[in-house]
């Protein structure tokens, strides 16, 4: 009863002509075009869309992993029976088995780090395009001093989070996979604990990045959010001290921005959300099924299987482990920020 | 960023290069420990110099930039609201005024024009059209005291 009553009240105020605020969110990238995601569409349709794509693919996706777990799984049983009937202390046997273990699962590895590249800069890109969208929305709902502060620290994050995902984080996944490698093949504690230290590192850094923004938002939200309302506080008691009939234009009037950018403003925001889920989950599914089963694949291995080969296996699980949280950091920053953008109300 | 990397690339390849030295001399005796020990030495200089080298471009980063982004997007929102607000309140006036006028059965043109007050409010109204003298000076009364435009700033054009 109470949504019918909000409808016609709705309907009453906006029957009055209002130019329209002229925001509309950016359209969807090419890569999800397909999917046919048009603005307007409520949150719950737009995701069981994306579900059922990104799960009509799985299917392909896991005989390709299967695939390459049955390779790198042979290579570490061949290599332990071959150590097992070989003479000990024969390093030649133990370098092949590790080289071909490492041959095998480096080109799909590669693929999947590829993709998870590709992920967070289609994501990024649109996020650059969505925010300003968002920024202009929240302002003209009379939320100004909000949408500025949040649209900088997202920016700003960004910013700094595409530089670390392509400067550092990037780079450190194979240098965490060659010094995985050379762990495996020279047999050194050294070298395992500098690779161990590295994926430490860079989790460590992804998560304390995804907190630290997540707090500062909340925050920021909250402060700018207490002035805009004592903003639009101050209009209203302007208005009230008016001639009735022109406080009453003028209360109508504003009423009806507010709410056509209130309006505007959300279904933008559920129209970005909606892309980048599509965006970010067809690959993270892919990535995530490689990952669960390699690392399940090493523990079957690891009864039987030569230990180098399968202490390898778990590193480039590992790697895939890096890729999952890097594009999941970024989707994740960006939902945050939409659903602040959101929330923010003048 | 640059530094970050570079320090990365030079742990990995100073920790290769100190795996495959340790491979190839034999473990124990004077010539092992020395070994490690002058590894130790070098892998610590390899860290080391990159981060002295990364504080001062940690703390230069620069937030202007976004700051900047960020004001224009606001300042165009509001100045997108301001004008929506502008035009619904001068199409509710001039709604307002006609809906008056057919009550006097006068078809009338209306203009209104506001001040620039943050909280804009009718200034001046332009009204074109046939009335008669009895509904004009009866509507001159009424939109000085409803809307608060006084007389003078009325404009009617027969």
């Amino acid at each position: 009863m109470k949504k019918v009553l909000l409808g016609v009240a709705l309907l009453f105020l906006l029957a009055q002509p209002v130019r329209a605020i002229d925001v509309t969110a950016p359209t969807a990238p090419d890569s999800v075009s397909d999917l046919e995601i048009y603005e307007g569409e409520s949150f719950s349709e737009g995701l069981s869309k994306i579900l059922r794509a990104a799960f009509s693919e799985l299917l392909p996706q896991v005989t390709m992993a299967l695939r390459l777990c049955l390779c790198a799984a042979s290579a570490a049983l061949l290599g332990g029976l071959l150590s097992g009937v070989a003479k000990e202390g024969l390093p030649p046997l133990g370098w092949a088995v590790t080289l071909a273990t490492a041959g095998i699962l480096l080109p799909g590895v590669a693929e999947i780090i590829a993709l998870a590249r590709d992920t967070v800069q289609q994501m990024s890109e649109y996020g650059r395009l969505l925010l300003p969208v968002m920024a202009m929305a929240l302002a003209a709902q009379g939320g100004v001093n909000s949408s500025a502060a949040l649209y900088a620290a997202t920016a700003c994050v960004d910013a700094l989070l595409s530089a670390f995902i392509s400067g550092v984080l990037l780079p450190g996944i194979y240098l965490y996979l060659a010094l995985s490698v050379a762990c495996a093949a020279f047999g050194q504690e050294r070298l395992g604990a500098l690779r161990d230290g590295i994926r430490d590192g860079l989790t460590w850094l992804l998560k304390t990045a995804l907190t630290l923004y997540f707090a500062y938002m909340s925050i920021t939200g909250v402060v700018t959010g207490s002035t805009d309302a004592l903003a639009v506080k101050a209009t209203r008691m302007t208005i009230s001290g008016m001639v009735p009939v022109v406080g009453g234009i003028l209360s109508d009037a504003s009423e009806a921005v507010v709410l056509t950018a209130g309006m505007v403003k959300n279904a933008a925001g559920v129209y970005g959300m909606l892309v980048l889920l599509a965006l970010w989950l067809t690959p993270f599914l892919r990535i995530g099924v490689q990952y669960l089963l390699l690392k399940l694949t090493a523990s079957l291995c690891a009864y039987f299987g030569e230990p180098a080969a399968v202490g390898l296996m778990r590193d480039f699980s590992g790697a895939m482990g890096l890729a999952l949280g890097m594009t999941g950091t970024v989707c994740l920053m960006l939902l945050i920020s939409t659903v602040c953008f959101m929330r923010a109300v003048s | 960023m640059e530094t970050l990397r570079a320090l990365l690339y030079s742990l990995v390849a100073a920790s290769l290069i100190c795996a495959v030295l340790a491979q190839l001399v034999p473990k124990g005796g004077a010539g092992g420990a020395l070994l490690a020990f002058v590894m130790g030495v070098f892998l610590l200089l390899t860290v080391l110099r990159p981060i002295a080298q990364l504080l001062p471009e940690a703390i230069s980063f620069d937030l202007s930039e976004y700051s900047a982004l960020a004001d224009e997007a606001a300042q165009e929102g509001a100045s997108a609201a301001r004008e929506a607000l502008r035009e619904g309140i001068i199409s509710r006036t001039q709604e307002y005024i006609l809906d008056k006028a057919k009550a006097y059965g006068a078809n009338l043109t209306v203009e209104v024009k506001l001040d620039d007050a943050a909280v804009p409010t009718p200034c001046a109204v332009t009204i074109s059209g046939e009335i008669s003298p009895y509904a004009k000076a009866s509507m001159q009364d009424w939109i000085a005291s409803s809307l608060g435009i006084e007389k003078e700033a009325q404009e009617w054009i027969s």
